[in-house]
């Protein structure tokens, strides 16, 4: 029975809630003390929707992307071409026009890169995604090459955000896309939860076994790796309206390689790790930032972090929770008491 | 039709660039062969040894000599493949760490380490770039039918092919290559016959970073320093493997020699597509041959 899974703190569902809890109450307070960290906030929460796709073909299936930015680039530049060649400013008709983009091509591309793993699934894909990255850049005349395409503030469910002040456009902005995550994490979590959720975990852990078992190693890759297009096109949409421009820069590898690097800063073993990831990395940013050597510090705690807490922030969280709540025991001794009372 | 001058032109152009990709990719080859990581800092030695040379040696080598062309060709380089010898030496440890973990954490400590690479060349020499064209323009160029041959070029093809030659005598024909060729078989084994592994993996960090920066000493003069080119030439060399082979010497250079050929193909008649093509013929390599055109043999 997946309900009765002992689980760490993190991984339950009343974890997710109090985390999106916090995340809501403490950007006030947040944006009261500084209006680049409130900023920040907005596009944590942005990111950490594609954060948490790019762990579902991580952290649950074991595929390492290192070229997620191609579903980025697709969901924002489908925004920017919807609005450039129609004139339609709704998010709503955007996130469909990017998530049907970003659906079409991994459908196209999946069933043949989901063959391959571990460097060569990584690098496949870091090649597919700067093949996008080239055209965006070099077809001018369609994309706008470097200097992008020119995207308003959209209208949400028929209320523009065109002509709100700064301040309320950020403040609405920000519980827009924290709604929309919260709603987004909890299908992710009943996905990770599901039969499917095991099935991927445990092409994972033993792709071998799980053939064994009846699994189709394949289909499940396969799934995950559209779910995961789908997620990371929908921060690519949002992000179009967000920053007003869609340059190829968010297609290009370094956008990959922050969303590899802010999924493992949070964790990719716990189910919320990729959330905290996305609003750790944003919060360092915004502060590292006025830093001119910024990347100096990214690189550092990069080293860091991959050398001395390989779980992420989350290591240190439930480590401490363990500690301290008798919910949370560790797994471990969780299942030795189960099977003790089984027999 | 294209004419024969045109043609040797390009030529020209083929080996200038194949020389350039061949120096950075081998060394990324070789750490990968011995080491099983790809070293995402590898391209970022190879900016250090252009920025060496041209925010420090060459003024200093102008200043001392002169306009000599001996001295303007030979120091410059050598400095340059020193220097990022230096800097792979507390790379190693790294490179060591990785070895044998997830891909996630290869790639992610290399990665942290080219952002780092990248910040403290801005820190040292600033973000604009930085051009070293004396011994460019000391050796002038020879015209061929109205085009202009720089003899530089020549001199960098020149070195390039001795330092392959070179590399190619030590890999196969010395008692240390046949280590470095069987580390990179079975590293295991090679430790359990009594070899000193870690000699031979710091061995191989450290030649491979010598040509690294050597070649970034040699192509300077003909380019220039900028901030970006790690990721530049990070993106090329790794098509270079992709297309050559994993961990294999003579697919580094036969890798180098395809992507320099697609380049210039690609820069005559689509330009627009020239990294989307480069890019789709690496593809199509993993798709048919995912250990590279030389990775079946190994070497």
């Amino acid at each position: 029975m997946v309900g009765k899974i002992p689980r760490r703190f993190g991984d339950d569902l009343n974890s997710l809630i109090a985390l999106i809890a916090v995340l809501a109450v403490v950007y006030p307070v947040a944006y009261r003390l500084s209006p680049t960290v409130g900023i920040a906030f907005g596009y944590a929460a942005t990111w950490a929707i594609a954060a948490l796709g790019f762990n579902l073909l991580f952290g649950y299936t074991g595929l390492l992307s290192f070229g997620h930015a191609l579903f980025l680039g697709l969901g924002a530049y489908a925004a920017g071409f919807v609005y450039k060649y129609t004139g339609v400013k709704s998010l709503e008709v955007w996130l469909l026009a990017g998530i049907a983009a970003s659906l079409a091509v991994a459908a196209l591309i999946g069933p043949v890169v989901v063959r391959y793993t571990r460097i060569f699934f990584a690098i496949l894909m870091l090649a597919i995604a700067q093949v996008f990255w080239s055209l965006y850049y070099k077809f001018y005349w369609i994309t706008g090459g470097t200097d992008g395409i020119k995207v308003p503030r959209a209208s949400v469910l028929g209320f523009s955000l065109e002509g709100l002040d700064f301040a309320t456009y950020h403040h609405v902005y920000y519980y827009l896309v924290l709604s929309l995550l919260a709603v987004l994490a909890y299908v992710m979590w009943r996905i990770v939860n599901s039969p499917f959720g095991l099935a991927l975990r445990a092409v994972r852990d033993n792709e071998e076994r799980a053939r064994f078992i009846g699994i189709s190693v394949y289909k499940m890759r396969l799934y995950a790796f559209l779910l995961s297009a789908v997620y990371a096109s929908i921060t690519g949409a949002i992000t179009a309206m967000h920053s007003r421009l869609v340059t190829p820069d968010i297609a290009y590898w370094l956008t990959s390689g922050k969303l590899v690097f802010l999924t493992l800063l949070g964790g990719t073993r716990v189910f919320i790790g990729p959330i905290i990831g996305s609003y750790a990395y944003h919060l360092i940013e915004s502060v590292a930032m006025k830093f001119v050597y910024w990347q100096l510090v990214m690189g550092l705690l990069i080293a860091v972090i991959v050398i001395a807490l390989p779980g992420g922030i989350m290591q240190l969280v439930t480590k401490a929770v363990e500690v301290f709540s008798s919910r949370y025991r560790p797994r471990v001794e969780r299942v030795v008491e189960e099977e003790a009372r089984r027999g | 039709m294209v004419g024969v001058e045109e043609l040797v032109v390009r030529l020209y152009n083929i080996a200038f660039g194949t020389s350039i990709l061949f120096l950075i990719a081998v060394g990324l080859n070789l750490i990968y062969g011995v080491m099983k990581v790809m070293n995402l800092a590898h391209t970022a030695l190879f900016a250090l040894g252009s920025y060496v040379v041209a925010g420090t040696i060459m003024k200093i080598v102008v200043d001392a000599f002169g306009l000599s062309p001996v001295y303007l060709l030979v120091i410059p380089p050598i400095a340059a493949g020193l220097a990022a010898l230096v800097a792979s030496l507390p790379m190693f440890p790294l490179l060591k760490f990785a070895t044998g973990k997830g891909e996630e954490v290869q790639l992610l400590l290399t990665f942290g380490l080219l952002l780092i690479f990248e910040d403290v060349f801005r820190l040292i020499w600033g973000a604009n770039p930085l051009r070293a064209s004396e011994p460019y323009e000391v050796l002038g160029a020879v015209s061929i039918g109205g085009y202009k041959l720089p003899l530089y070029n020549i001199y960098l093809i020149t070195i390039t092919l001795a330092l392959a030659a070179g590399l190619w005598l030590l890999l196969f024909r010395t008692r240390v290559g046949t280590l470095i060729r069987a580390a990179s078989m079975d590293i295991e084994m090679t430790e359990a016959l009594g070899a000193n592994t870690t000699a031979i993996l710091l061995l191989v960090v450290l030649i491979s970073g010598f040509l690294a920066g050597l070649g970034g000493g040699l192509y300077v003069p003909a380019g220039s320093a900028m901030l970006g080119m790690s990721v530049e030439y990070l993106v090329l060399a790794f098509v270079v493997i992709v297309i050559g082979g994993l961990g294999s010497f003579v697919g580094s250079l036969v890798g180098s020699f395809i992507v320099s050929v697609l380049r210039n193909i690609a820069l005559v008649f689509f330009p627009e597509i020239e990294l989307a093509l480069i890019y789709i013929i690496a593809i199509a390599v993993l798709l048919v041959k995912p250990e590279g055109l030389m990775g079946g043999k190994r070497w």
